[in-house]
């Protein structure tokens, strides 16, 4: 009986440590937090635009040229561009935390809309 | 002189330690099981969405006017606007108007219902010559009516009314105008905008 106490008490002792090290590990990893994540993932599709690179890259799917423009080096990022019809170029990450901005076009030269979804998300989670 | 020595400590506990830190490491790597969460500040997301709908319905017309199409163009965009924004959880409400001169003293107005259900809009237009007051009944969501005003002069203002909102807005007739009134809901908060261009 007195086993089992030890491997509760161990166990608590353990996730202590290990959250203590992910709290201290976070400040670390350069998180930025959600709200900045969002407002600059909007800013960069913004600029982009005013510097007239986001929309001939959208009405051509490219979204891979795309999220090369990104200027993020703390976080991985992935684009994905949506058409009217709800399809979707680019995957969006299977990751526990995405922070997402959104942009929506009506086309560059000529009627064609987009949404353009950019993804934020840790290094260790794969697109 | 006396040598003491310590005696040797036993271990004993060991394996309980490498038990409850096996047991931990299972807990967090259990912890992504409990599925993805896509995290989007909501107040902030709001005024982002905004400053994206203030901007494009603009361009959208332009497009649309390339196109000589203007008001089906607006119409599939506005649509396209509140399916796009309703994936992230954003409820867009928009009722719009639009004024084009045709000839020298004659406009088109065309108003578009995008709110959540039929609404009656009442449109007062008021120049140098008067008012004009158009009142469409039960105009149904996601549609749009128009009229055609004659002997405006340059300047005139426009006023929408529905429900219990209304707004004013100061024209030239010889170019092309939009005002739009905007409500936006996520959760429990709530945007709500106007804008002329």
């Amino acid at each position: 009986m007195r086993g089992f106490w030890y491997i509760i008490e161990s166990v608590l002792v353990s996730l202590m440590v290990i959250s203590f090290l992910l709290f201290i590990g976070s400040f670390y990893s350069g998180n930025i937090g959600s709200e900045n994540l969002a407002e600059k993932g909007h800013n960069i599709l913004q600029s982009l635009d005013e510097r007239g690179e986001l929309r001939n890259h959208t009405v051509a799917l490219d979204n891979g040229g795309l999220n090369e423009l990104i200027p993020v080096y703390s976080y991985n990022h992935t684009v994905q561009i949506c058409d009217y019809s709800g399809s979707c170029t680019g995957q969006r990450p299977n990751a526990t935390r995405i922070w997402t901005a959104s942009y929506i076009i009506s086309g560059d030269d000529r009627y064609q809309p987009f949404e353009i979804r950019l993804y934020f998300f840790p290094f260790d989670v794969s697109a | 002189m006396i040598m003491t020595s310590k005696p040797r400590r036993k271990l004993k506990g060991q394996f309980f330690l490498i038990a409850g830190l096996l047991l931990a490491l299972m807990f967090f790597a259990g912890l992504p099981t409990a599925g993805t969460l896509v995290q989007t500040p909501v107040a902030a997301d709001l005024k982002y969405a905004y400053e994206n709908i203030e901007y494009e319905f603009a361009r959208a017309l332009n497009l649309g006017l390339n196109e000589s199409d203007q008001i089906d163009t607006l119409k599939n965009f506005t649509v396209f606007m509140t399916n796009s924004l309703s994936t992230r959880s954003i409820a867009l409400d928009t009722l719009w108007a639009v004024s084009e001169g045709n000839t020298s003293s004659m406009i088109n107005v065309t108003v578009g219902n995008f709110l959540a259900s039929a609404v009656n809009v009442t449109l007062n237009l008021t120049d140098a010559g008067g008012t004009h007051t158009i009142t469409y009944m039960d105009v149904p969501k996601d549609s749009a009516n128009w009229t055609e005003f004659h002997s405006v002069t340059s300047d005139f203002n426009l006023t929408l009314a529905f429900n219990d909102d209304s707004g004013t807005v100061e024209w030239e007739r010889d170019k092309v105008n939009i005002y739009a009134l905007v409500n936006m809901t996520r959760g429990e908060t709530i945007k709500k905008e106007q804008f002329s261009f």
